[in-house]
């Protein structure tokens, strides 16, 4: 690491922390320890978490290695408040695997072992590592000549029956992935077979290409169960978004049709797409009546990258927070963000009512973050934030959940019929949008002890939804021995994201490869297929003539365009 | 899900069969897997200070999960002791194999020497000993409720259980009620592309 008075003259102030002395680095102030791995040679090493100015960093040392720093949370005070709702969920009462170090030797003790402290929250089942694109940065497809990962039906109906055999808390959300999952030839039967083994939530994790082009797809894959198309969209620009900008409109028609909801999943990347965040979420604003969500996933800068390149690419949550909050003139702002195990708080307040087993969210705070907007009758838009006191109510809900530990049912009762008389108090009645009554949805989801049942209010809403997997050099094992977001293996194990993406070689690769065949072999026994006609071919002048294309993207509403907002229509926005 | 039943049968050397080891049978169905015969060596009464500490035990399992012919390793620090199940030089697969011998060697360079009288090594059926545990894994620990204790759930346990079978019953059966429901509303749910 260089220190240069001069040098850091010319650094970009966004990347000033990482161009400090170890001697400066160490004098300031230590936020947290945790342990963590070196990039280079994944020796587990303790972890510095520590503040630089306004910005979380976690610094690391390695015997052979040396010195590592990384940005880990690019804003303090959003950092702490985060932390707050930090607690330890429940693994699983039968682990796939029973190691003989316990786990002690984790992320290498993979999975899902008996240390893990979160249940399934969501479940990634690869049905194929065919594609139909061929995008630079990704990992994920077989290229040409590669072995073909394809579980049959009767393979992927074991793994969804060991998914939902897991104990105390069965896997119940889904998501069907791949390469392109729409390659699968039995992609229908799959998503029912996931609907006839009790799964509540059935993800598509797809381009949409397919479904765009092909509307009778959508509507097949709707009658078989599908919930939710979880949709790459990585900008509402062309340049921004390469991978599905001109189909999008399409495959948003077709869901529209045959009633699948969109989630749209951008992946952030510092310098290539940050300054449209804000323009996703106008975007998904203005078909909120089939997108239900975007997801952001900052960048999880995984594998060998110069690091100078690293430092420029890369964001965290709390940075794409205060950009949405810039590029929506405050109407979304960082204050209206929470980290998603608060939401595990108002599980635990249900659990103790009930006395059952109820989902957790017992992630990591600093793995998620999300935040919900109401889309009131005038266009405005109303974040939850705004008319509910979000910290108050959950402390409220804590208190109510520890004055029930260990009581009777009738003392439960009663503490949970305070705590519910005590909510008025946390709703701001004067700010709430007009077309909600918030005290009646929340008794709504408390007391059917669950949270479809906001479905069922028939509200314009939308929640925004932020993820930051991790990668080896913003990896802490504090995070990914709480992941909740699981891949189920074709060789029976369950392993979290975060280390099944982070060290391929030893997890996602090497495991696909096991129950993969030669390409060789694959086209042996599937005469007509050729690598290339997997493959999609665009054509971008007729897609553009399309009305759906000049409808999605010509006749956007601009929901932010003041600061007060009601919203104006904007012509042309993506040329803007 | 009825996981008694479970008969088994390996089918080798059927059509296609080259990428995969074995096919395996249950219930009538066939499974592919990738290893029929594999390895286990222990090693034990290591050196401890070869293992140097818990976090260097750590990395060197991941080295020898890097290699392609090792399937899983364990290295116990606390024990003294490396276990690894790989795929040998002798397996009937096209997948990547490897020595007893190279094994002790790459164990050499890791800075960890075995002792081939400090070591036992036997066959390790994959579907027995792995493949039908992970999918049939053991319940080894009773969770609560939160608020719960085990007292409690014990005597409500059985009373859930039952309410989550009958759950799962309504929502089948309201999935094909929805089902009919959507093929009236789109007909063309039929159509074949
Ligand atoms: S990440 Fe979880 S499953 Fe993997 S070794 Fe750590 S605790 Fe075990
Ligand atoms: S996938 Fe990664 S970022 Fe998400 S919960 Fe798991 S460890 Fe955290």
């Amino acid at each position: 690491m260089e220190n240069s008075n001069n040098m850091q003259e010319k650094i970009d102030k966004n990347l000033e922390v990482y161009h400090r002395s170890i001697e400066e680095i160490e004098r300031m102030p230590v936020v947290d320890e945790t342990t963590t791995i070196c990039p280079e040679c994944k020796l587990i090493i303790k972890g510095i978490i520590y503040k630089d100015g306004d910005t979380v960093m976690i610094r690391k040392y390695c015997p052979e290695h040396k010195w590592a720093i990384e940005k880990y949370w690019e804003d303090y005070d959003m950092y702490i408040k985060a932390r707050k709702y930090n607690y330890s969920g429940r693994g699983f009462d039968n682990p796939n695997v029973i190691t003989p170090t316990k786990g002690a030797n984790c992320p290498f003790d993979c999975a899902m072992c008996e240390r893990h402290k979160s249940h399934t929250a969501l479940a990634n089942v690869v049905v194929t590592n065919r594609c139909h694109l061929s995008c630079w940065y990704c990992f994920f497809y077989a290229k040409e000549g590669e072995p073909i990962y394809e579980p049959s039906l009767d393979e992927i109906d074991k793994l969804l029956k060991n998914l939902r055999s897991q104990k105390p808390i069965p896997a119940n959300a889904i998501q069907i992935t791949g390469g392109e999952p729409t390659l699968h030839p039995n992609i229908v039967e799959i998503v029912e077979l996931a609907k006839k083994n009790g799964f509540d939530q059935i993800q598509l994790n797809t381009t949409g290409i397919n479904i765009g082009l092909h509307p009778e797809l959508a509507v097949k894959l709707r009658h078989a169960g599908t919930s939710t198309l979880y949709m790459s969209f990585d900008g509402v620009s062309e340049r921004a978004n390469p991978k599905n900008h001109w189909e999008a409109p399409l495959t948003l028609d077709a869901c529209r049709k045959s009633g699948i909801s969109v989630v749209l999943v951008p992946t952030v990347i510092r310098g290539v797409n940050e300054h449209e965040l804000g323009a996703m979420v106008n975007f998904a604003l203005n078909n909120i009546d089939i997108v239900r969500s975007v997801n952001f996933q900052p960048v999880s800068l995984v594998g060998r990258m110069p690091t100078k390149e690293r430092e420029k690419q890369r964001i965290t949550i709390p940075g794409a927070i205060k950009l949405i909050e810039e590029q929506t003139n405050g109407v979304i702002s960082r204050d209206d963000w929470e980290s998603i195990p608060y939401i595990g708080g108002i599980s635990k307040f249900i659990e103790s009512i009930t006395g059952e087993f109820k989902y957790d969210l017992s992630n990591h705070f600093a793995c998620g973050s999300a935040t919900y907007l109401f889309l009131d009758r005038n266009n405005k838009v109303v974040p939850i934030g705004r008319f509910v006191d979000l910290e108050g109510l959950i402390e409220h809900i804590q208190n109510a959940v520890k004055e029930m530990d260990g009581k009777s049912k009738t003392a439960k009762r009663i503490a949970a019929m305070n705590a519910l008389l005590g909510f008025k108090k946390f709703i701001d009645k004067e700010n709430q949008p007009k077309s909600v009554d918030f005290t009646k949805l929340l008794l709504s989801v408390l007391l059917k002890h669950d949270f479809t049942s906001i479905g069922k209010f028939q509200m314009k809403t939308l929640f925004l939804g932020m993820m930051h997997f991790q990668d080896e050099h913003t990896y802490d094992i504090k995070r990914v021995e709480k992941c909740d977001i699981h891949y189920a293996m074709p060789d029976g194990e369950v392993l979290p994201f975060c280390t099944f993406n982070v060290f391929p070689e030893i997890y996602r690769d090497k495991i696909q490869r096991q129950y993969s065949i030669p390409a060789a072999e694959w086209k042996e026994s599937h005469p007509d297929w050729k690598y290339s006609s997997d493959k999609y071919v665009r054509n971008i002048a007729e897609l553009k003539k399309n009305q759906s294309y000049k409808r999605t993207y010509g006749e956007l509403i601009d929901f932010f365009a003041m600061q007060v907002n009601g919203g104006k229509p904007v012509a042309n926005f993506v040329k803007e | 899900m009825d996981r008694k039943e479970i008969r088994t049968g390996y089918n080798e050397g059927s059509e296609n069969s080259k990428g995969h080891a074995v096919y395996i049978e249950e219930n009538g169905k066939r499974y592919a897997i990738p290893y029929k015969t594999l390895k286990r060596v222990e090693f034990f009464n290591l050196n401890k200070t070869e293992l140097i500490d818990q976090e260097h035990s750590a990395r060197l399992q991941y080295r020898l999960l890097l290699l392609g012919a090792v399937i899983k390793a364990y290295v116990e620090f606390q024990n003294a002791k490396i276990t690894v199940i790989y795929n040998p030089l002798e397996a009937d697969n096209i997948k990547e194999k490897i020595g007893l011998d190279e094994l002790i060697k790459f164990l050499g360079n890791e800075g960890v020497k075995v002792n081939k009288e400090h070591m036992e090594e036997r066959d390790y059926d994959y579907y027995k000993e792995f493949y039908l545990y992970t999918f049939n894994p053991k319940t080894v620990r009773e969770s609560t409720p939160y608020g719960t204790t085990l007292e409690q759930w014990r005597k409500e346990k059985l009373k859930w259980e039952k309410k989550l079978q009958k759950i799962s019953e309504k929502k089948l059966k309201d999935f094909y009620e929805y089902q009919k429901e959507y093929e009236r509303l789109h007909p063309e749910v039929y159509k074949t592309s």
